[in-house]
């Protein structure tokens, strides 16, 4: 008797790395905070009301808080990223694909043939496609359902341009008339996207340069709060009491600096490719930056400080 | 049995159902559009139906709140209730005569971002010497890709199934869907038809005009970009900054006066008000370029 075939689970590369980011995100927090216990946990802001809410301000504690997100976010958001450019750059080779097949028909070939010469040339990722529509061919499948199902995963722009090679194919004698007006036509529509990116961008530079000039901003209140407390601390201000101390300010600060930089990179991946994964990579890039700022501002604010007669 | 079809069972023929009907037959184009498969009959008889419904449920428990939790009189309490009850059912209303619209927009904005690559596929289809019918016939095949299954498939189904005229059906579809792009495309269409020349050239000159129009379209969204850009530094960089600078300042000449702590105000500037416009406006964002983008 035939021992029933077990079935093999095969986990996909995007779930195997988001499950191991997560592990290890998990495990540097772990480490961090009950470990070594980089965070001090004395340092906590109480805000009274009837719910009262106790907020750690240790720059190390939001350090850390940080570096989890970046790891958490990270792998899997540049996997997605890579694979979307991988996709992107075939939608681009699209317009020339046609054109060099609506050339080959022109010249006699039929289209399978015409797919055949064409997968010998060098066209990046398009190649790859085209060698497995073609093996696809070989073994006896039809052309349209070769091609339909060898780029089953790439994006839609390319997909309905790809539906005309196997029009193509089904017309017979108008092939190359079918393929150039095709060409033709994604040429015109890639250049339209390419233009409509190329004038989103601009948005992308006033979202960076505003959370730039957010922390900039945020170095200078928090050298006027230094500043105040000093005084305070001194004596010389009696008339004042201070509502946070240095270091709460700090900390608040960049919380809010967080918060802000987290739905501003979501619409900076929405702008440039319509992702959200291109979002989460200007996030990851952006945190590790304000980490850097908001640990180093100190300097920036004692060099300030420094100018004034205290 | 379905709710639509227990609330068309209930108010057929009844006085309510009919005003209703003859009031909202316009919303007939929407629902077709909209992707919900009800029947124009069926639809208004859910409106009543749930606006009634909501009426009857809401008076009671408005009532009880009145009455017994808040402990206001008898009469002021039925009265209260009325008013709240009245407000309730008419929002309920609104929102249903008003959800076929929003869907059916929703759907036409995307379908005329897409029709550059749709009426582009068309065009391939004529080269290859395809008739209006069989291009048709195509879209509904590959559909799912240009997002026009749905109705290219309702179309295919009048001609061959129901045995319409292709032009008529053509020029009834056009007076039916609320996209003007789409509706002057169809009627053009059903004029090739009946005239049986020129549908290579036709696409072929749609198509550009099409582009054209996304183009216009480009730059009224970059002008709405440029003032939603405006906004966003305004409300997520600049108000928390400034707030904080002012309550400091309030707070350190004495905070006693204050009604609300100023720590508290900072919290609810801080960690809600500025990530919460930051989300807005990102979802803002995120509708506008998606109107531009196919």
């Amino acid at each position: 008797m035939t021992k029933p075939l077990k079935r093999r689970r095969v986990v996909s590369k995007d779930t195997l790395t988001l499950v191991s980011s997560s592990f290890t995100a998990l495990l540097v927090l772990f480490a961090n905070l009950i470990v070594f216990k980089v965070a001090d946990y004395t340092k906590m802001l109480v805000i009274a009301g009837p719910l009262p809410i106790l907020l750690p301000y240790d720059v190390n504690f939001i350090n850390t808080l940080v570096l989890f997100v970046f790891i958490l976010v990270t792998p899997y958001a540049l996997i997605k990223y890579m694979n979307y450019r991988r996709k992107r750059k075939v939608e681009l080779l699209i317009p020339i694909f046609l054109y060099d097949l609506a050339g080959l028909v022109r010249a006699g070939y039929t289209v399978p043939k015409a797919l055949e010469i064409e997968s010998e040339k060098d066209l990046g990722p398009l190649t790859d496609l085209i060698k497995k529509a073609v093996t696809r061919i070989i073994l006896g499948e039809n052309v349209s359902r070769a091609l339909s199902e060898t780029f089953k995963d790439q994006t839609l722009i390319t997909r309905r341009f790809i539906e005309t090679v196997a029009e193509a194919h089904e017309s017979g004698g108008r092939a190359a008339q079918v393929l150039s007006g095709a060409s033709s036509h994604a040429a015109r529509l890639e250049a339209f996207e390419e233009e409509r990116r190329r004038s989103l961008k601009v948005y992308v530079s006033i979202i960076y340069a505003s959370i730039i000039i957010f922390m900039v901003a945020s170095a200078f209140l928090l050298f006027f709060n230094t500043t105040l407390y000093e005084t305070v601390r001194r004596g010389g201000g009696r008339l004042f009491t201070i509502l946070l101390t240095p270091e709460q300010m700090k900390g608040l600060l960049y919380y809010t600096t967080l918060f802000i930089a987290a739905p501003s990179c979501i619409a900076i991946g929405k702008i440039r490719s319509g992702t959200i994964v291109e979002g989460v990579l200007h996030m990851a890039f952006l945190y590790i930056i304000i980490a850097l700022f908001y640990t180093n501002v100190d300097y920036l604010v004692s060099m300030l400080m420094s100018f004034l007669p205290l | 049995m379905g709710f639509s079809h227990l609330a068309y069972r209930v108010f057929k023929g009844r006085s309510i159902y009919n005003v209703a009907l003859k009031n909202l037959s316009w919303l007939d184009s929407y629902l077709t559009y909209s992707g919900l498969k009800i029947s124009l009959r069926r639809y208004v008889a859910t409106i009543v139906f749930v606006t009634i419904l909501s009426f009857s449920l809401s008076l009671p428990l408005t009532y009880v709140f009145h009455a017994y939790i808040l402990g206001i009189n008898v009469l002021f309490s039925i009265v209260a209730s009325i008013i709240l009850s009245l407000i309730v059912s008419t929002l309920i209303l609104a929102l249903l005569i008003y959800l076929p619209v929003f869907k059916a927009k929703s759907k036409l904005e995307l379908l005329e971002t897409r029709l550059p690559y749709i009426v582009s596929y068309m065009a391939v289809l004529s080269y290859a010497g395809r008739n209006i019918e069989s291009i048709i016939a195509k879209l509904a095949e590959k559909g799912k890709l240009f997002g026009i299954e749905e109705l290219a498939i309702r179309m295919l189904r009048r001609i061959f199934i129901l045995g319409q005229d292709t032009a008529r059906m053509l020029m009834d579809e056009a007076r039916k869907t609320p996209s003007v792009v789409f509706s002057s495309l169809l009627e053009s269409l059903a004029g090739i038809v009946e005239t049986g020349k020129g549908l290579n050239e036709f696409l072929e000159s749609e198509f550009m005009n099409l582009l054209r129009n996304r183009e216009a379209k480009v730059k009224e969204v970059m002008n709405s970009m440029a003032v939603l850009m405006e906004v966003f530094i305004s409300l997520v960089v600049v108000m928390p900054l400034v707030l904080t600078i002012m309550l400091l300042i309030m707070a350190s000449l004495g905070a006693v006066a204050l009604p609300i702590s100023p720590l508290q105000i900072l919290f609810l500037i801080h960690f809600i008000i500025a990530p919460t416009v930051a989300v807005m406006i990102v979802l803002m964002i995120d509708s506008l370029v998606s109107k531009i983008s196919g």
